[in-house]
């Protein structure tokens, strides 16, 4: 099952997530399909959160290994963090980690698009 | 609203997700929204490590649920008969200063973080392991 759609924007690949619930269970597939986009030779990267409702410690720790994928030689920002997932990462103080933008469109513009 | 339930599941993955979307629609009447959130979150770091770490391959362990809501706050009850928790893992988590604004790249936890957010969202976190029966007693306030 495809767990992504990317869409490319101004150079920019957009990771869009298909499931709701970004959880143990889906963790390493999402995780390996996003580091093949990496491995692909994207370096700049926006995961779209808007329509997923629940992250757990194994969907954080797949986006640390998105983050560690590009290690340091690209950049990652998430946009559309909300309710229980935004709660997440300011729990875990990974809001502090990864830029995190309210929407798609300034998620662009912090990647240099838009 | 007062109200109590139980559930008993098979400690899987697939078994977690069905067990979270049942205790969720059944507190989601009477508790505040972020607290359903946390509970939601903290249940599914303790369902997920059972059904990771407490049986063997092959070994189809089984989970048993209590909830019980009162006034202020909510009690849940997680039982099982598998390997238990090693007796300083969740004191340690309890202490994890989850402060990772310096860590390097490298360093950054990819797992690991389970039991420290269980230790996080509860305000209360009992354990007991006798007899082959592992008990852990959850307390969340109304925050």
């Amino acid at each position: 099952m495809q767990l992504i759609q990317v869409e490319r924007v101004d150079g920019i690949a957009v990771i869009v997530p298909t499931m709701r619930r970004l959880d143990a269970g889906v963790a390493p597939a999402f995780k390996q399909e996003v580091v093949a986009v990496v491995q692909g030779g994207e370096r700049r990267l926006l995961v779209d959160l808007a329509k997923v409702e629940f992250v757990d410690s194994s969907g954080l720790g797949a986006l640390v290994s998105v983050l560690k994928a590009l290690g340091g030689q690209g950049s990652l920002a998430l946009s559309g963090a909300q309710g229980n997932v935004m709660s997440l990462f300011k729990l875990t103080r990974m809001d502090r980690v990864f830029a995190i933008e309210a929407d798609r469109a300034k998620g662009l513009q912090r990647l240099g698009g838009g | 609203m007062t109200q109590r339930g139980r559930l008993r599941l098979a400690a899987t993955l697939p078994a977690t997700s069905q067990a979270l979307a049942t205790v969720v629609s059944r507190l989601a009447p009477g508790t505040p929204a972020d607290d359903l959130g946390a509970i939601e979150l903290g249940l599914a770091e303790v369902l997920t490590n059972l059904a990771r770490h407490a049986f063997g391959p092959g070994d189809a362990g089984r989970i048993n649920l209590h909830w019980a809501t009162g006034d202020d706050g909510v009690d849940l009850q997680v039982t099982d008969c598998g390997r238990p928790i090693p007796s300083d893992t969740l004191a340690a988590a309890g202490r994890h200063p989850l402060d990772f604004e310096h860590t390097e790249l490298a360093e950054l936890p990819e797992s690991g973080l389970g039991l420290v957010l269980v230790m996080r969202v509860f305000d209360s976190v009992g354990y007991r392991s006798r007899g082959g029966v592992n008990r852990l007693s959850l307390r969340r306030l109304w925050h």
